[in-house]
């Protein structure tokens, strides 16, 4: 096995070990932030979980994935913590990483601001709008909303293809108006790519749903941002990456303050959450450069079915 | 007493200075500076001359200056910039690694290859902005103050409102040396 598959498979165990620990026989219930309290001392858990988002920090940028989309099913599914905690960190997970490439990537004038302007607006009203219909519904409800969403995202992750530069024939009417279009530099080949976009329409009503699907389960968005704005719209990959990420900064802030707001933002998740989530992004980052991550992204997607599928189980009370 | 002597004694002819345009990439100004600094051309480079060059705008009002660590830290933000800028370049990385789009990275090309690509950048978008200038009759104290006051090496000198040169820290040493060796 090679070592970032190493890595995947430590990590896949000690979800399992937490999960064991969690619901085995010393757990009780009857507390709100923890599902099922256990009789260990308080600090297991936010150490427990530094660990765990450390080694999902590591495995979310070698198996291509977004933080926020590994934290809140794996999270809400092997640790004993209330789903809308879970939620309202996972925002915040996907908000710090996507805070911390933001300015790098609009230096680089690879994120669009003019592609990520009207897009943003409508994405994050409508995470707003998601944020305080999640909060709204019954929890298994959204638990298995969840699920589904979530064994869909790996379906996603399975099929979908990616264009580097799309062929965009013409630029629709209203992304001509808005003045979406654009051009860099390929770092790689020098060639100056002139980009513009169409079906705006089609891709600003995709991104209400994504809007509320990011407020409402808290798990960023850029598994659905990259394929509407690449295959969709015809953004070039590299603009579209950016942009996501960019995107996600605005979104997700918007949905975090209704979490924020509802009490469901509590510093004993979020700190070791994002503390361990950004080390391990950038352990991962530094992993990249020596290994390759093939098996690993398997291992994710597995994790993330996995994950998927005991959201769903939780949610019909099985 | 040398340190009476007035601005116009000491400066650097704007002749003699590297400058270069605010809309021209950093590789020109690099170009530039290094053939005032070190006379390449006519063998090894055995007398440092200026260590910074000005950045004029269109109009060739004085809008700017690069020096060799506002240069080196464009040139490669990784090692040689601040937290903040090396955040960034591993922020970017992530994002490409999570949107498992890896190849599209351009922090993982090579190091060559990211120099030449951030040489690239606008002067403009590196430039230290001018903090203090200093009229021509004024005395060297007046010039030594200013530039400590300010944080700066360099200070441009203005005559009838126009440019005619720069002082340097380094020829303000030389003077007050000067007073010790008498």
């Amino acid at each position: 096995m090679t070592r970032t598959g190493k890595v995947g498979a430590w990590g896949l165990a000690l979800l399992l070990s937490v999960d064991i620990l969690a619901g085995s026989g010393f757990a009780n219930e009857g507390m709100v932030v923890v599902d099922n309290a256990s009789s260990f001392s308080w600090w297991i858990w936010p150490l427990l979980l530094l660990v765990v988002t450390f080694v999902m920090g590591v495995a979310a940028v070698l198996g291509g994935v977004g933080g926020g989309v590994l934290f809140v099913p794996i999270i809400s599914g092997f640790f004993p913590f209330h789903l809308d905690f879970v939620r309202g960190a996972g925002l915040l997970v996907a908000l710090a990483g996507a805070l911390a490439a933001g300015p790098g990537l609009l230096k680089m004038n690879l994120a669009s601001l003019r592609l990520a302007m009207p897009v943003a607006l409508i994405a994050s009203s409508f995470a707003i709008l998601g944020a305080m219909i999640g909060l709204a519904l019954p929890t298994q409800v959204v638990q298995i909303a969840l699920g589904v969403t979530i064994i869909g995202i790996c379906i996603l992750m399975l099929v979908a293809k990616k264009s580097t530069v799309p062929n965009v024939p013409k630029a629709d009417p209203i992304s001509s108006v808005l003045k979406i279009y654009g051009v860099y530099q390929e770092a790689s080949t020098g060639e100056i790519i002139d980009w513009k976009i169409h079906r705006t329409w089609q891709g600003l009503i995709l991104f209400v749903a994504i809007g509320i699907m990011a407020g409402m389960f808290g798990l960023g968005a850029g598994w659905a941002n990259v394929p509407v704005l690449n295959l969709l719209m015809g953004a070039p990959l590299k603009i579209s990456v950016a942009t996501s990420k960019f995107l996600l900064s605005i979104t997700d802030t918007s949905a975090a303050w209704i979490y924020m707001n509802q009490g469901c933002v509590i510093p004993m998740i979020v700190v070791p959450s994002l503390v361990g989530i950004m080390g391990g992004s950038f352990v991962g980052v530094r992993l990249l450069r020596v290994a390759k991550p093939g098996l690993v992204r398997w291992i994710v997607i597995g994790m993330l079915a996995f994950a998927g599928l005991k959201a769903l189980s939780k949610g019909l009370g099985f | 007493m040398p340190l009476t002597r007035k601005v116009t004694d000491l400066l650097v002819p704007i002749g003699d200075y590297a400058v270069t345009n605010e809309d021209s990439p950093l590789s020109e100004a690099i170009l530039a500076l290094r053939k005032v600094y070190c006379q390449v051309e006519v063998g090894k480079c055995t007398e440092a001359g200026h260590r910074n060059i000005l950045v004029l705008d269109s109009r060739k009002h004085l809008v700017g200056i690069l020096d060799f660590r506002t240069i080196l830290r464009a040139l490669i933000p990784e090692i040689a910039g601040g937290l903040t800028q090396r955040l960034e370049a591993i922020g970017v990385s992530v994002a490409f690694a999570q949107a498992d789009s890896l190849d599209l990275d351009e922090s993982r090309l090579s190091f060559q290859a990211r120099v030449i690509k951030n040489a690239d950048t606008k002067v403009k978008h590196l430039m230290l902005k001018v903090r203090g200038l200093i009229q021509a009759q004024e005395d060297l104290l007046s010039a030594l103050k200013l530039m400590y006051a300010n944080n700066i090496t360099v200070l441009p000198v203005y005559e009838n409102g126009d440019l005619i040169g720069v002082l340097r820290e380094s020829d303000l040493f030389l003077t007050v040396a000067d007073i010790v060796s008498n």
